[in-house]
């Protein structure tokens, strides 16, 4: 169990990066989202242990993490945000690596985690050569070679084609049972089919912490349809929170999420997870989970 | 204990493969063996690798080992801090830094790994270039060939030069203000003093003294030993001219004393300590660490008059901005690249104006012998980026996307480094020309040499150590022959280069740059 206590992290510029943050995770995919600068990375950075929290306490089975860090780390995999990787290593070279230094010296280990990814067709081809998704394949790889019982990935979807995305979070699904996984994105439907519990944060706070239904069922109600024409769509795009435009031959198709009826013509629809996460930002924090 | 083993070993043979496997390996090899071909001349030339009052060495491997394992200590002993820094930098700047933070590597294990790493690495090379030694020996020596000798005598002399440069690297890399450029810069000065070392402790006849225990050269030990057999000062390693009309003298080999036994391990283990300080500092990727640090890089001297400065320069280079004048663009490229490096730095300005100045007062001797030999180890950083600021900034996507600017990219780096060179030595080249056109002449070359160096060994190993190192180590041997050889007068420092000289260094240049451009080419066609 993961048990995060009123943690903070304070920079020396006196900004906040994190601030009195508490959650509790038993298991399960938790998915954090927020906008660039909300603290995600912050806070994934303190639970691997990267960093320590200027305030709070982590505590994981019982134990601190920031006083006694090694009985996580060897039960921990991450994989950072913007992930690099040695040029002139082959992507064996480099699982085993970090293999090694996670006590883990099986080559066979290696290899099925190449295979896990699909990498094992390049097992001896330098790594400088990779797509930015077998980079990001690669890094999984890594993250999962110890069989962690903890799995941080720090926006692990950016800047990938729509394919690898699939392919990534498909991986991602796979490894979430048994395990603890915390995944951090802005990208609202990388963890729309695999979170089960979603993690919202505003300016280094917890703004919300429930499951998806539960999100959903917060924003039931303030999410409308309506077709209007393209001026009124350029008057309202600044004073409206818009989830989605389409322009049809009819006008535009917007998506609009406010607690209030927007226009005459609009209708109430059925929320996503995206019109969820808007709301939430912007309007209301539905109860933890 | 085991698991601890294991993560070391895994840390250092990564490492290794990592550097093993760069271009500027490569590049260290060959000039390595280069320098073995060229420091071990054939005897009937005139000139012999090692003599004492004039008097030849005989080629066999107790000469050989020695003098090749003392200039190896000497002159490796700078590149090689360059080429084993920024291991840990390497870790931060691919982010595989916040992984191994996360694992359960300690602090004083990854330490390790990288300190042994760096050893291995470095006794790889000496081994490649004790090698190229004994194949010289093949081909110019006088008696048959004792590796064990060799090995006898690199494994008395090396030692000390590479543990200090591993420890040194790793321990400027944990502290702050050395992590940079400036620990490049400083490194230099560290060993500068080593050399002074070098001579406190060939003063004693015979015995060691207290600078013995510090002489990471073995060259106390060398000249002490050598006074004792020939009761001589004169001792000459390197490639120089002997009196043929002398008998050639034997060496046997240098002794390892129980007298002499304790300085070199001294010399060799006296470092390992210091690996405490890179303990003490080191950031453990500690994002709030390695950003107080380079917070501290942004204030720290140098930054800080560059901060005051660029108002400054702005102003200056706000005139000619919106000049219409200028229409072909590729020459606009140009003065725009140049413009860049002044802006970046700009205390390069105030540079070119300061050596503007001195040499318009100094007298031309000294001018000549002083100030131009300071005004070329200050080019070698002005110039050592400029053709790698691309790579280590991530916009050569972005210049790519600039017309004229792919397919022509090392003649506008070099364009551009060789205006920016010529505005540092236009005032020095106009007082010459009055005065020696020889000289001048000379300097218009070596300027061109210094920016095409610059430009082609950035461009084939995208690190601009390897411009730093490899300059450095030339311009110390130029310094250091003072103007005996006309081979080392590459840019008018003594007036005795010849026009052969000249056209050679002209033709360097060229070669560099076409090499250049042919890597360039090929690194073009695989990753774009």
């Amino acid at each position: 169990m993961l048990q995060i206590q009123s943690v903070s992290k304070k920079f020396s510029s006196g900004n906040f990066g994190v601030r009195d943050f508490s959650l509790n995770l038993k298991g399960g995919v938790l998915g954090m989202l927020g906008p660039n600068g909300a603290g995600k990375t912050t806070l994934m950075q303190m639970i691997a242990t990267i960093t320590k929290p200027t305030a709070g306490t982590i505590l994981f089975d019982g134990d601190d993490i920031a006083r006694n860090p090694e009985p996580l780390r060897k039960r921990l995999g991450y994989l950072p945000q913007d992930f690099g990787v040695y040029d002139n290593l082959t992507a064996q070279e480099f699982l085993s690596y970090f293999a090694a230094l996670k006590g883990i010296h099986s080559k066979t280990r290696v290899m099925e985690m190449l295979e896990l990814v699909n990498l094992h067709s390049v097992a001896k081809r330098t790594v400088g050569g990779f797509s930015g998704g077998m980079k990001q394949r690669l890094g999984i790889a890594q993250a999962l070679i110890n069989n962690p019982d903890l799995v941080i990935v720090d926006e692990p979807t950016a800047g990938l084609d729509p394919e690898e995305r699939v392919r990534f979070r498909n991986i991602l699904s796979d490894i979430g049972f048994g395990k603890m996984v915390i995944l951090s994105t802005h990208i609202v439907s990388d963890i729309e089919s695999i979170a089960t519990e979603i993690a919202i944060l505003k300016q280094g706070s917890l703004a919300a912490f429930a499951t998806p239904e539960v999100l959903l069922q917060a924003a039931t109600g303030s999410v409308w349809e309506a077709v209007i024409s393209s001026e009124t769509f350029e008057k309202i795009r600044t004073t409206q929170k818009i989830s989605g435009a389409i322009r049809k031959p009819d006008g535009v198709h917007v998506r609009i999420v406010s607690p209030d009826k927007p226009s005459a013509e609009a209708r109430a629809v059925e929320p996503d997870l995206e019109d969820a996460f808007l709301f939430c930002m912007n309007f209301d924090t539905p109860k933890a989970a | 204990m085991k698991d601890s083993y294991r993560r070391i070993a895994a840390i250092i043979k990564t490492d290794f493969w990592i550097r093993f496997r760069r271009i500027s390996t490569i590049i260290i090899f060959l000039g390595l063996s280069i320098g073995a071909y060229l420091w071990i001349p054939d005897v009937s030339s005139g000139k012999a690798l090692l003599q004492v009052d004039e008097r030849r060495a005989v080629y066999n491997s107790a000469a050989l080992g020695l003098a090749t394992a003392s200039l190896c200590t000497i002159l490796l002993g700078l590149v090689a801090y360059y080429m084993v820094s920024s291991s840990i930098r390497r870790d931060v700047v691919t982010r595989t830094g916040f992984i191994i933070a996360s694992t359960p590597v300690r602090n004083f294990e990854y330490l390790t790994g990288k300190f042994l790493g760096n050893v291995v690495y470095l006794s790889a090379l000496v081994t490649g270039f004790m090698l190229s030694a004994m194949v010289m020996q093949l081909v110019r020596g006088e008696a048959p060939l004792q590796p064990h000798v060799f090995l006898y005598h690199y494994l008395i002399l090396v030692p000390p030069m590479i543990v200090s440069v591993s420890v040194l690297a790793v321990v400027f890399e944990c502290i702050p203000f050395l992590s940079g450029k400036f620990g490049d810069f400083a490194y230099f000065f560290v060993w500068m003093f080593a050399l002074v070392l070098i001579a406190e402790g060939s003063k004693s006849a015979g015995k060691p003294n207290w600078a013995s225990y510090f002489d990471i050269s073995g060259m106390g030990m060398i000249i002490s030993q050598f006074k004792e057999i020939t009761h001589s000062d004169s001792l000459s390693i390197g490639s120089s001219s002997y009196d043929q009309t002398k008998s050639p003298i034997v060496f046997e080999g240098l002794h390892l004393t129980r007298g002499w036994l304790l300085p070199r391990l001294g010399a060799t283990f006296f470092w390992i300590p210091l690996l405490s300080i890179a303990y003490l500092f080191f950031h453990r990727f500690n994002p709030a660490k390695l950003k107080a640090s380079s917070q501290k890089a942004k204030h720290h001297l140098f930054a800080r008059i560059n901060g005051w400065l660029k108002p400054l320069t702005s102003w200056i280079f706000s005139f000619g901005s919106g000049n219409r004048r200028m229409k072909v663009s590729f020459v606009r490229s140009v003065f725009s690249e140049m413009r860049v490096v002044f802006q970046l730095s700009p205390i390069y300005v105030f540079g070119v104006i300061g050596f503007g100045i001195a040499a318009l007062l100094m007298p031309v001797a000294n001018l000549q012998r002083g100030l131009l030999p300071a005004l070329f180890a200050v080019l070698a950083i002005v110039l050592a980026d400029i053709s790698t600021r691309e790579s280590s900034a991530g916009t050569t996507g972005i210049i790519y996307a600039a017309p004229y600017l792919k397919p022509d990219y090392v003649i506008w780096k070099f364009a551009a480094a060789t205006l920016v060179t010529f505005s540092f030595t236009a005032i020095p080249f106009v007082k010459l020309l009055l005065t020696s056109l020889g000289s001048a002449i000379s300097l218009i070359v070596g300027s061109i040499l210094i920016a095409a160096a610059a430009t082609s060994l950035g461009v084939m190993s995208s690190n601009p150590k390897t411009f730093i190192v490899a300059f450095l180590m030339f311009w110390y041997l130029a310094l250091n022959d003072g103007g005996k050889s006309t081979a080392f007068d590459f840019a008018g420092w003594y007036g005795t280069a010849t026009i052969r000289v000249r056209l050679l260094y002209s033709v360097a240049a060229f070669a560099m740059l076409a090499m250049a451009h042919v890597v360039y080419r090929y690194q073009h066609k695989r990753s774009y």
